[in-house]
């Protein structure tokens, strides 16, 4: 059986495609500086910080805690326990459509944009 | 159960726990998510010599064992998501397309396991804040995938003979 699936160029083109969208919404991301963290516990927001004003806020869960730091513009989970560490090796985001995420914890750091053009969540 | 097929299984679930577990010692750069995936490579051996209950069983025993090694039900979330989507994607793709293309099977294997994980992710924070993550995971899912895919297609030419005159016949 002949089908366009069994051709290598079909795939080479797929996912050469899906490697240029991704590229591209990567740098669009980049491109939209944020203005505000808010820290979600599950669905719940139960915080929120300025992008333009330091602040160190530790968030205490009962599955344990994070110490979210905001500096120069920029978040960053500062430490926490959970096992993986996931959560503070994401290292610093500035960008809004950004997220940090503590699975173990249930929490998420997303960055946002207050400005006319938001339209997310 | 064939007792040289059930020898062949066991070698790969010991060849891919060991992996795995060496895979884990890499420290993380920043991108939750993103690993080489080397043991995709035992998964695909698995599925052309041995078929997909084989295939299944022994990731879902890897799946195991290593959630017991490091000891977390999020880990064990992770993996076993990550493992169902690309086992799913793989054992169906692999029965129609040729040899040639294993490489795009893995491909493929590689982004419904980061998908997998994504989905995992959504689960535990009860959110969709993860998608900020999918574009990096699908460049770094393309890459790797296609790393492990023609390692498993050099693997088949090299001892491919061998392996199935020594366990499958
Ligand atoms: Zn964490």
């Amino acid at each position: 059986m002949r089908t366009i699936f069994n051709n290598s160029k079909f795939w080479i083109g797929l996912f050469s495609a899906v490697a240029a969208i991704s590229i591209a919404a990567i740098v669009l991301t980049e491109l939209n500086t944020g203005t505000d963290v808010l820290i979600f516990y599950k669905d719940k927001l139960i915080y929120t910080m300025k992008l333009s004003e330091n602040e160190t806020k530790r968030i205490e869960l009962d599955e344990g805690y994070n110490e979210i730091e905001v500096k120069n513009g920029e978040v960053y989970v500062k430490s926490a326990d959970c096992k993986n560490q996931i959560c503070v090796n994401s290292g610093k985001k500035s960008s809004a459509g950004s997220a940090i995420i503590c699975a173990p914890h249930s929490l998420t750091v997303k960055i946002e944009n207050d400005g006319p053009a938001d339209a997310s969540v | 159960m064939n007792i040289k097929k059930f020898c062949l299984s066991s070698m790969l679930l010991a060849l891919s726990i060991a992996i795995y577990t060496l895979e884990s010692f890499i420290p993380p750069i920043g991108i939750p998510g993103v690993k080489p995936g080397l043991s995709n490579i035992v998964t695909l051996i698995s599925l052309m010599y041995l078929g997909k209950g084989y295939t299944a069983l022994i990731l879902f025993l890897r799946v195991s064992v290593t959630s017991l090694i490091s000891g977390t039900l999020v880990s064990f979330m992770f993996s076993l998501f990550g493992s169902v989507f690309a086992f799913a994607v793989m054992s169906v793709l692999i029965s129609f397309l040729p040899k040639k293309l294993i490489w795009a099977i893995s491909v493929c294997g590689a982004v419904f396991h980061n998908l997998g994980q994504l989905t995992a992710a959504a689960i535990l924070i009860e959110n969709l804040s993860s998608l900020y993550y999918l574009p990096m995971l699908m460049l770094s899912a393309i890459i790797t995938g296609a790393f492990t895919g023609i390692t498993a297609q050099i693997l088949d030419n090299r001892l491919g003979q061998i392996i199935r005159r020594k366990f499958l016949q």
